[in-house]
């Protein structure tokens, strides 16, 4: 009986993944009827479940499987023309089989529901199709001889033997439409292969008794099939094998336990070296094996999570294909890169929110024909779906070629709903106009049809990809199309993240969401950085900007919060999302690490502050915050939709400059650009000599320039009294310089370019920080004299 | 064929069930054991902020983020120390462990000497308490696993955030 089971859950998967090939297989048919291959490969799925059923004894699928084998066998006979209602009634078979299959799978029996109607149904459908043939109906040509009747059949297992030079006589008669043999059939793809070979050849149209006796065969454990079907095998057949999804999530959990073992191994060893005093070289190099080791094995089990974007786009032709019957609509669908990988875990997660937006497409985006032919269009709308790899990330395209989304109407529904104000919406670009559908509520569809407009809009597909740390954007033309670009993590497991402390705790904030991190300290004296208190609520002023701040501590009830106007002190953590953008006070940043994201349970997630946990290489759990989440609970007021849309336009143009702003040693203000800096850096002073007239310091084994700021805009050179001095390094043509500064204080991005006609000897220009002009230093002339050329070619080489 | 599930008749296996037993505030409770996992003595180091009450914080066991909920709190009794006996159990698809003073047994209680209307038990600890069962050393009190997470969502939380 064990065994049984076995057949029969291997038989569920089997079918499972037959089933959705079918939905496929039949619109595509449906398409280009005379595809004779393809109704070979229908015909073969609907036959091998039916012989399946057969054998385990479930009659009801036997029974629907047989009448619709049958309307099958009349279409690849000719006797039948593919219309909209063999379609039709065929898929309403693939969805009873699903759920006579489902109901199998969860108890064991088929069910009470009867099916007699629908087996009432094909064979009604196959009559009155041979009539309407008969009556006059088309005649197709077709572009293959129909195979004999006397061996139908054997086409799927004829299929195999060209490949194979000893053909057995008696096989050979029977290959007489061979050549007429489409070349799939010969190769055809994996999965299908492992269910075809092992099906031994079946003389004439079988009858159930007769498949009962042959497909075990192909269900056992794995008997050597005859030696002609083996031999024309694909190897990717044999190269991969179903393994139990729950069987690769325990590896890669025990993996990661893997890693952490390592990291306590590691740390362990150098203790326990360190304290002998002895190197143990051999031990050092075990450690250093299993390290690497480990590496590679997690990297290898975390690309065991990645499957194709085809399991989500695989069952669009079908909805598509339903969508346009039931909106009267023409559709062709487009599929490009279904193979494009992303974690399994998303795959899940976009189905839902990329289905809504295919729906829309077809329901709002596509006209009817008649509107189509009027508008000087083709009657069938072009709907394309586009997977592809940009930056990390994984895209998805979905595109139409309909009416466009009316962006007055939008425009007008947004001031309706109070969200942006009439004046406002008026000089919002259209671009930033449609972002509105995206709001809870907000339709403009005429009326609420069947398919689309239940309440599940726009605002839910947003927020689920965000959810992922994914992004949707959207872009239409009126009377031309739709194009709504959807932006995906390509893993969830795997995240950079900041890991920030606040008191004892610690916890992980998504890099993604990190704009820019930004010492707080008490005071304003010379500084850009200083909180204030706005009706109540702390803000910092930053760079002319008030950004809100979220004291992490004191919305985590973890401390008593400094009064407004008070002292501050920590990191602010600038986080931004397209709602809101705000500053998260810590109280410092520890590092900038890779993490392994885990779920936590539901509880929590409806606290609405944690997106997960991870776990650090000490083996502590450290909780992931939710950016947006966070918001939400503090409050934090939504950007304005006027600075949301200035700064798309400001994404469009180009890239502002960013500066580096620092103290000199005397004091003074001033900015450097920052593509010139090649990195920051503090030496001893005793490294710093004169040579030819100036500072010149040591540094790997060169000697590097040191321009003193105040001597050139001053003319007082200040004397090096601290023991240490803060540098930053500036990638100058001629060799680096080392530029002696107080210390740094900030990256600036000003919001007007540099102003150059404020300059002098060694000022490139001025730009405004915070509203305090600020010089930025001109690199070429920072030293005082001589051009860099101290760092001599011979050293430099 | 007949298939498997027909063949089953529910009320011939649920005669008994099997419990696991243990004591919290001097008092005896009982968890079905078939959603017990392990058993273990150790402490909690990430709390939740603003989590509900009741969860002490988090356990990495084995690389799963499992939620350590106080069983005193929980239930109303005023909470001791750190240390404590987790009962991991698995409901619903999601993991908890329940921390509880002592574990005490595994055992056998027959269906019909369950007595499932709750006398005298209120509050946070009756909406925990799914049924009573007589044992040699007096009650022991049957907790139901969805009952007890059901009451972590407390209404305070949404106020407490501002």
């Amino acid at each position: 009986m064990n065994d049984n089971e076995e057949y029969v859950r291997e038989f569920l998967v089997e079918s499972a993944e037959n089933l959705d090939q079918l939905d496929q297989d039949l619109v595509a048919l449906e398409e280009n009827p005379l595809d004779s291959q393809r109704l070979a490969s229908i015909f073969r799925t609907v036959h091998t479940i039916k012989g399946t059923s057969g054998f385990f004894g479930f009659a009801k699928l036997g029974a629907i499987t047989h009448s619709g084998e049958h309307l099958l066998g009349q279409l690849r006979d000719g006797k039948i023309d593919l219309d909209n209602d063999v379609t039709g009634v065929l898929l309403t078979l693939v969805d009873a089989v699903r759920s006579i299959l489902e109901r199998i799978e969860k108890t064991g029996g088929e069910g009470e529901s009867d099916f007699h109607d629908l087996s009432q149904s094909l064979d009604r459908v196959a009559f009155e199709a041979a009539q309407r043939r008969e009556n006059g109906g088309v005649v197709v040509t077709r572009l293959t001889p129909p195979p004999t009747p006397a061996a139908p059949l054997t086409e799927p297992v004829v299929a195999a033997i060209p490949a194979e030079p000893e053909l057995p006589p008696a096989a050979a008669e029977k290959t007489a439409p061979v050549d007429a043999l489409p070349p799939e059939i010969c190769a055809p793809p994996a999965i299908r292969a492992a269910v075809i070979p092992d099906m031994p050849a079946v003389p004439d149209l079988p009858a159930c008794a007769e498949a009962v006796e042959v497909v075990p065969a192909g269900l056992s454990a794995a008997p050597p099939p005859q030696p002609a079907a083996r031999t024309t095998r694909p190897a990717v057949a044999e190269q991969s094998i179903r393994v139990d999804v729950g069987l690769l999530g325990t590896l890669v959990e025990l993996v990661g336990e893997l890693v952490l073992a390592r990291n306590q191994l590691e740390s362990t060893v150098r203790h326990a070296t360190a304290a002998r005093g002895d190197d143990h070289p051999e031990l050092l190099k075990v450690v250093h094996r299993i390290d690497a080791v480990t590496a590679s094995l997690q990297a290898a089990a975390m690309k065991t999570r990645m499957q194709p974007i085809e399991h989500v786009f695989s069952k669009f032709p079908r909805i598509v294909r339903d969508l346009a019957v039931t909106c009267g609509k023409e559709v062709t669908l487009e599929i490009d890169g279904a193979d494009t990988e992303l974690d399994r875990s998303l795959i899940e997660t976009i189905r839902d929110p990329l289905t809504h937006l295919v729906r829309n497409a077809v329901d709002h985006g596509i006209e009817p024909p008649e509107v189509r032919v009027a508008r000087g269009k083709p009657a069938a709308g072009r709907l394309s779906l586009r997977a592809y790899h940009e930056s990390g990330q994984v895209m998805v395209e979905i595109r139409d070629d309909g009416g466009g989304i009316p962006v007055d109407a939008v425009r007008k529904k947004a001031v309706a709903k109070g969200l942006v104000s009439f004046e406002q919406a008026a000089l919002l670009p259209d671009e930033r106009v449609l972002h509105y559908i995206f709001e809870p509520g907000f339709s403009t569809a005429a009326k609420v049809t069947d398919v689309s407009g239940r309440g599940v809009g726009m605002d839910v597909v947003r927020t689920n990809i965000e959810a992922i740390g994914g992004a949707v954007d959207i872009g239409s033309v009126p009377g031309t199309g739709t194009t709504v670009r959807v932006r995906i993590p390509l893993t969830l497991a795997i995240i950079p993240a900041l890991i920030v402390s606040s008191g004892s705790h610690r916890f992980a904030i998504p890099q993604a969401a990190v704009r820019e991190l930004i010492a707080l300290r008490a005071g304003t004296n010379g500084q850009a950085v200083s909180v204030e208190g706005l009706e109540g609520a702390p803000v910092m002023r930053l760079r002319g900007r008030l950004l809100p701040l979220v004291f992490l501590g004191e919305l985590l009830g973890l401390e008593a919060a400094a009064a407004p106007g008070q002292p501050a002190r920590g990191t602010v953590v600038v986080l931004r999302s397209d709602e809101v953008e705000y500053g998260l006070v810590v109280d410092g940043v520890t590092v900038s690490e890779d993490i392994v994201v885990k779920p936590i349970v539901a509880v929590l997630v409806a606290l609405g502050l944690y997106a997960g946990a991870t776990v650090r290489g000490d083996g502590a759990v450290v909780l992931i915050l939710d950016p947006r989440g966070i918001a939400q609970a503090a409050r934090v007021p939504h950007r304005p939709a006027s600075e949301r849309a200035a700064e798309a336009n400001a994404a469009d143009a180009a890239p502002l400059e960013r500066y580096l702003v620092c103290e000199s040693p005397a004091g003074r203000v001033v900015a450097v650009p920052l593509e010139e800096v090649a990195r920051l850096e503090t030496f001893p002073r005793d490294r710093i000599q004169h040579a030819a007239g100036q500072m010149v310091v040591h540094r790997e084994g060169r000697l590097t320039a040191i321009a003193d700021i105040d001597a050139v805009l001053a003319g007082t050179p200040q004397p090096v009294d601290t023991p240490a001095v803060t540098a930053v390094i500036l990638a100058a043509t001629r060799g680096e310089v080392a530029l002696r500064v107080r210390r740094i204080l900030e990256v600036v991005t000003p919001e007007a370019p540099i102003n150059h006609g404020l300059c002098a000897r060694g000022v490139l220009g001025t730009i405004a920080v915070a509203g305090r002009a600020t010089e930025v230093i001109d690199i070429r002339h920072a030293l005082p004299g001589a051009p860099p050329t101290t760092a001599k070619p011979g050293v430099t080489a | 064929m007949t298939p498997a599930a027909e063949m089953i008749d529910p009320g011939n296996l649920a005669q008994t069930r099997r419990f696991c037993t243990f004591v919290v505030a001097g008092r005896a409770f009982a968890v079905d054991a078939s959603a017990v996992q392990e058993v273990f003595r150790g402490t909690v180091t990430t709390p939740v902020p603003r989590g509900p009450a009741a969860i002490r914080g988090l356990l990495n066991l084995r690389g799963r983020i499992v939620p350590a909920i106080d069983m005193r709190r929980r239930m109303g009794f005023e909470p001791i120390g750190d240390e404590g006996i987790h009962v991991v159990l698995t409901a619903g698809g999601e993991t908890h462990s329940l921390i509880v003073d002592a574990l005490t047994d595994v055992v056998d209680i027959p269906v019909a000497s369950i007595e499932t209307s709750t006398v005298g038990a209120e509050g946070s600890l009756g909406e925990c308490i799914e049924g009573v069962v007589a044992a040699r050393d007096g009650l022991v009190h049957l907790l139901g696993i969805e009952a007890i997470l059901a009451g972590l969502v407390e209404p305070t939380v949404e106020r407490k955030i501002r």
